[in-house]
């Protein structure tokens, strides 16, 4: 992409408390005395400057605040060193041992070989980041419900961590499919991570013609996963089904759905507020 | 999957320009998120905005997801860019410094009607003659 990192060893940095909001005016007037940027945290105001800025800045907010009635508005002057930002943020995602067969790495990590099933993600903005409540309860199931051969619906694959997950664990064939098309790029990217051969359907996983699968994994929400509830029925699908992505609040809600679909509850795990359950139409 | 917000993140940044530096670097690496891909989203959605100073509100979960919207510029940075004002006055009660006119006011009216907390126009109108005013421009009715 193209930036270009300025090469400096610090930054000024000036903190301003007590700031309400104006409209602009206070940022117009930082901006035009040479501001890179500003951060706002509740009443704090912090403006980046480069580090040889006007010397006299300090004392020029100063009286822009006495002249303009910003009684309440107070000036710090400080510095922050350099450092490499767009590599901090990889120190928070670290490999999960998930179960004694899975773990999760982030693709700067080198893979544990002695792991069983590995899984490499690569952390995105809104997918793959693979550290939800909701994706690790829905790979401790598909790790017991997957067999070798079987035929495998990702409903709402996201990233396509679940995909990764069923292929690995010896699923005959995965079809994968999400409704926001953002989340191709991660999943292709992490496809080739994992090399694994997949492709993301972009559509809505509620409409399809048939739903004859071995098995069918929806980390979703609660509202999808009734709808998708309900088509299962209507399609007289036969697979079991692993649902995520419903709220501990929604549990009692979720148990009625099924009741009134005429299907079984044959699973329930809990993680934080977080559920998961398998459900399952009853056999004749 | 629903998620659960940790914290909003308010910036002001020059439009297609974000880079890993202060703000953006210090802001987002203080809860362990992707820096670059917030970089080359912003910078996407903001390519037709270079010049301006765009403020964005950026939401994080609980996992270190996380996803952000831009709002239009402030107003007083429209007004200054309206009348090719070098800067606001540091006076602005004794000094003016430029002159805007109706077309204009309304025109940065209508741009910001999404952001204010405005029900007509002329409502919104009368907000940005207040910034004028307060930056030292006269309005000229």
């Amino acid at each position: 992409m193209g930036y270009s990192k300025k090469k400096t060893d610090s930054w000024r940095e000036i903190q301003i408390s007590g700031f309400q909001e104006d409209n602009g005016i206070l940022s117009e007037f930082l901006f035009g005395n040479g501001c890179l940027g500003i951060s706002e945290h509740k009443e704090i105001l912090t403006a980046y400057f480069d580090k040889e800025s006007d010397e006299n800045l300090q004392q020029k907010i100063t009286s822009f605040f006495e002249e303009n009635n910003y009684k309440d508005c107070k000036v710090t002057d400080s510095s922050i060193k350099d450092e490499d930002w767009h590599l901090t943020w990889q120190k928070y995602f670290k490999r999960i041992d998930l179960t004694a067969n899975i773990s999760i790495f982030p693709y700067w990590e080198d893979v544990d070989l002695s792991v069983k099933l590995p899984i490499r993600i690569k952390p995105g903005m809104a997918f793959g980041t693979g550290t939800h409540e909701t994706t690790q309860m829905a790979l401790i199931l598909l790790e017991q419900k997957l067999f070798q051969g079987m035929t495998v619906l990702d409903a709402g694959c996201g990233g396509g961590i679940l995909t990764i997950a069923a292929y690995k664990m010896g699923a005959k064939n995965v079809d994968s499919w999400e409704i926001d098309d953002e989340a191709k790029e991660n999943f292709d990217d992490q496809m080739k991570l994992n090399d694994v051969k997949a492709v993301m359907n972009i559509g809505d996983v509620t409409k399809l013609d048939n739903y004859d699968y071995d098995l069918i994994i929806s980390n979703i929400q609660i509202g999808p996963n009734t709808t998708l509830l309900e088509k299962l029925v209507e399609k007289k699908s036969k697979a079991p089904v692993i649902f995520t992505g419903i709220l501990d609040k929604e549990r009692d809600l979720f148990r009625e759905l099924v009741k009134d679909s005429g299907r079984i509850i044959t699973a329930e795990l809990i993680k934080n507020e977080w559920m998961a359950f398998i459900v399952k139409p009853v056999m004749d | 999957m629903a998620k659960k917000i940790i914290t909003q993140i308010k910036l002001q940044i020059e439009g297609g320009k974000a880079n890993p530096s202060p703000p953006v670097g210090p802001a987002l690496g203080q809860h362990g998120l992707n820096i670059m891909e917030f970089c080359k989203a912003f910078n996407a959605k903001t390519k037709d905005k270079i010049g301006l100073i765009i403020p964005v509100v950026i939401t994080v979960y609980a996992d270190r997801s996380f996803t952000f919207i831009t709002k239009t510029p402030p107003a007083a940075v429209l007004l200054k860019k309206a009348i090719n004002l070098e800067k606001g006055s540091g006076v602005p009660n004794k000094d003016k410094v430029g002159t805007v006119n109706l077309d204009q006011v309304r025109e940065i009216a209508e741009l910001k009607m999404v952001d204010l907390n405005a029900h007509t126009v002329e409502q919104a109108m009368e907000m940005i003659k207040g910034t004028a005013r307060s930056m030292g421009l006269l309005v000229k009715e």
